[in-house]
């Protein structure tokens, strides 16, 4: 009965793992880093976690003047010419992800501190 | 001859280029201007000297999930019978408090508040206002004109994906924004992270059939696996299961008619001594044990004590039969003498 107890509860585990899908979402797992700060502007390239049910994402920045929106299908994206807000150095920006009939299905705000 | 009369004075004038002007109405313009001006000046005066009734201090926005926008305001005024020209028509749960807490008594007539200030220097006051968000979409827009700086909210799990104005400061509290936005025109488009829950009836599931299937599926397999391996754990069992099974089953009982070792060893005089104590073991446990019982009891083998067994059985000795899956071995009563 031990055994058979074990056996169950692999089976189950190896089933949730198997259909993590249903429990994990897109944009779990966001991660930026900066470079060429020089006091005005940073380039800052932001990485994400793969998911299948997204189809494409969408990345903003809301501190640059203009606004500045990317799209891509990857799990990365770089901006270049981030610049942060006034009297600070915190850039403002975004990662919303899409499934195939465009609908938002997760977004992330990211304050990026540029002066890293 | 008909002399023509020209008269004089009026051909000299023309040359001249003279003007004549009435001067009937001159006195009543006189009078009157000094008094369109004086009101004007009046009108003019009177503009600032209302507004230097009232001094907004602070001016702090929240924006709720709901679109309503919360606005909280401190005021310096300086009289008793004070109207605030509120930020739109739409306005719920107006307040207005004195600098003491005392709640102040007051009328809203669509964006005018008249506020008995009962000669509180500073007031605050505290309404909703449902003009400022608009949506479209899942795009909320935020627009907001405003004659000083203040502080803006923004809701849970907003993300601001478009702003049109540079904030004077930033903050993060938890899941939230805050800004400070200077005097002029803002706007703000955000969306909702994570949809806004709406109430569901009670019809609906709160599982789709995918997320049961998902969930269902490895508890399903997992339960099939199960009987398999149970089945496949009873047609092959083992010594912990045969142990279990002995102590549950009841060792045969003797039976009268059982023949003794030493009638089975006068028979077979050739008999070899360690199958003779196997002999010795079934006949004390009342002719018949299990083949389990005999591995345990001299230690040996499975093999080695299954050869002893066929042994036996060849020699006419025991006959094996099946018992709930054991080899039973029984001690065999019609055993002859060898030719």
């Amino acid at each position: 009965m031990k055994s058979l107890a074990l056996l169950t509860l692999l089976v189950l585990t190896v089933g949730v793992i198997s259909t993590n899908q249903a429990f994990a979402e897109p944009l779990d797992n966001v991660r930026t880093s900066v470079s060429n700060y020089d006091g005005d502007s940073a380039t800052v390239k932001i990485t994400w976690n793969s998911d299948d049910s997204a189809k494409n994402y969408k990345v903003g920045c809301v501190s640059c003047t203009p606004n500045v929106v990317e799209f891509t299908t990857g799990i990365d994206m770089t901006l270049y010419s981030v610049t942060p807000f006034p009297n600070g150095s915190s850039a403002l920006l975004y990662v919303i992800s899409y499934d195939s009939q465009n609908n938002i299905i997760t977004a992330k705000q990211l304050i990026v501190n540029l002066n890293q | 001859m008909n002399p023509q009369i020209v008269p004089i004075h009026r051909t000299e004038s023309r040359e001249d280029g003279m003007l004549f002007v009435r001067t009937d109405g001159i006195i009543d313009t006189m009078v009157n201007a000094p008094l369109i001006v004086a009101g004007l000046l009046v009108v003019a005066l009177t503009i600032p000297l209302q507004t230097s009734f009232a001094t907004t201090r602070t001016l702090d926005l929240i924006i709720n999930t709901d679109g309503s926008t919360h606005i909280s305001s401190q005021i310096d005024v300086d009289s008793s019978n004070f109207e605030l020209s509120l930020f739109g028509p739409s306005v719920d749960n107006f307040i207005a408090i004195g600098s003491d807490g005392t709640t102040l008594s007051g009328q809203v007539i669509e964006d005018k508040a008249i506020i008995q200030t009962d000669d509180y220097s500073s007031i605050t006051i505290n309404y909703d206002l449902h003009d400022l968000i608009s949506k479209e979409g899942r795009i909320w827009t935020f627009s907001f004109d405003s004659p000083i700086s203040y502080s803006l909210l923004m809701p849970e799990n907003s993300v601001i994906v478009g702003m049109n104005i540079l904030p004077e400061n930033m903050e993060q509290l938890d899941s939230q924004i805050k800004l400070e936005i200077p005097t002029g025109t803002a706007q703000i488009d955000y969306i909702f992270s994570t949809p806004v829950e709406t109430p569901t009836t009670p019809s609906e599931s709160s599982f789709d059939p995918v997320t049961i299937g998902l969930i269902a599926g490895p508890i399903a397999g997992a339960a099939i696996v199960g009987v398999i391996v149970a089945k496949k754990r009873q047609s092959k069992p083992h010594l912990q299961t045969e142990v279990i099974q002995t102590e549950n089953i009841q060792t045969p009982k003797p039976t009268t008619d059982t023949i003794t070792p030493d009638t089975i060893f006068d028979l077979r005089p050739d008999m070899r001594e360690d199958d003779k104590e196997i002999v010795k073991f079934i006949s004390d446990n009342g002719g018949e044990v299990f083949e389990s019982e005999l591995r345990k009891k001299f230690l040996q083998p499975r093999t080695t004590m299954w050869r002893a067994v066929k042994r036996l059985e060849r020699i006419g000795v025991v006959e094996i039969y099946k018992k709930d899956l054991l080899n039973m071995v029984k001690l065999r009563n019609d055993l002859e003498e060898e030719n």
